[in-house]
């Protein structure tokens, strides 16, 4: 696999909020009321899970 | 008589009989066969990075316990480990999916006191079993319906006659798909129980 450059991980990363479990971001989804607009996935550079635009 | 006085005479009347009870010479047979038990509870979702939306389960949980496959006499006791197998059938009363049906295998610790009246366990296991999975349809539901479960329970057993039991206990239960599916918010659950067993 390709290595990522710094602004891939930026984009895709280190520019998000980062959370331990898919639970606790779906419920920072929630908290937000942005649920159904949201997914959670687990990032691949840093093992922690992010939320993304459902569309 | 004033109400002060009456509360103590119970309270008396209450501790003899107990003392009474305590000096009748106790011969319950050992408990090493095997054992049938039918489990109740109430189980509430709890954190630890699970599902942020609220669940309760209703399991009802029917356990067969193999003969001990150890005992060793600890702190004026016996001390026991054993094995049991469980049907879980746990209806969904609150949250997405409406049941959850599974098997689970677990590893037990008892302690016995030297009358065999009172038990002491721990228990801890896993296995598996399928729900109506909703996590496609509500955000916070589980992704798919074959799931792994993980539990572990602890409580205590009073043995009220040669061949029967009842408990009360504390359950902790995990289901989740170990990442089988993209959408796996899993469920931590924790809550009371009450059993009856029959020895055999």
């Amino acid at each position: 696999m390709k290595k990522p450059t710094r602004e891939d991980v930026r984009q895709r990363c280190s520019r998000k909020r980062r959370y331990l479990t898919q639970g606790d971001a779906l419920e920072a989804a929630m908290l937000r009321g942005v649920e159904r607009q949201r997914v959670a996935y687990l990032c691949p550079i840093c093992g922690r899970w992010h939320l993304a635009s459902a569309g | 008589m004033n109400s002060r006085r009456a509360i103590w005479l119970v309270v008396a009347g209450l501790w003899s009989a107990g003392c009474a009870r305590a000096e009748e010479p106790v011969t319950f047979r050992p408990n090493l066969g095997y054992e049938l038990e039918m489990m109740s509870g109430v189980l509430w979702k709890v954190g630890g990075g699970a599902t942020p939306l609220s669940y309760t389960l209703v399991p009802q949980i029917l356990s067969l316990k193999i003969p001990p496959i150890s005992a060793r006499p600890w702190a004026g006791g016996t001390l026991v480990m054993r094995s049991r197998f469980s049907l879980l059938m746990e209806p969904i009363v609150r949250g997405p999916e409406h049941y959850y049906l599974g098997l689970a295998a677990a590893g037990e610790i008892e302690w016995r006191d030297a009358s065999g009246r009172f038990t002491a366990f721990f228990a801890a296991g896993g296995g598996f079993g399928v729900m109506d999975s909703k996590g496609y349809e509500v955000v916070g539901g589980q992704g798919q319906d074959f799931n792994l479960n993980w539990l572990m329970h602890c409580g205590a057993r009073y043995r009220t006659g040669e061949n029967w039991q009842v408990s009360a206990g504390l359950y902790f239960q995990h289901i989740s798909n170990k990442g089988m599916n993209k959408v796996n918010p899993g469920l931590n659950a924790l809550g009371p129980t009450l059993g009856i067993s029959k020895l055999f």
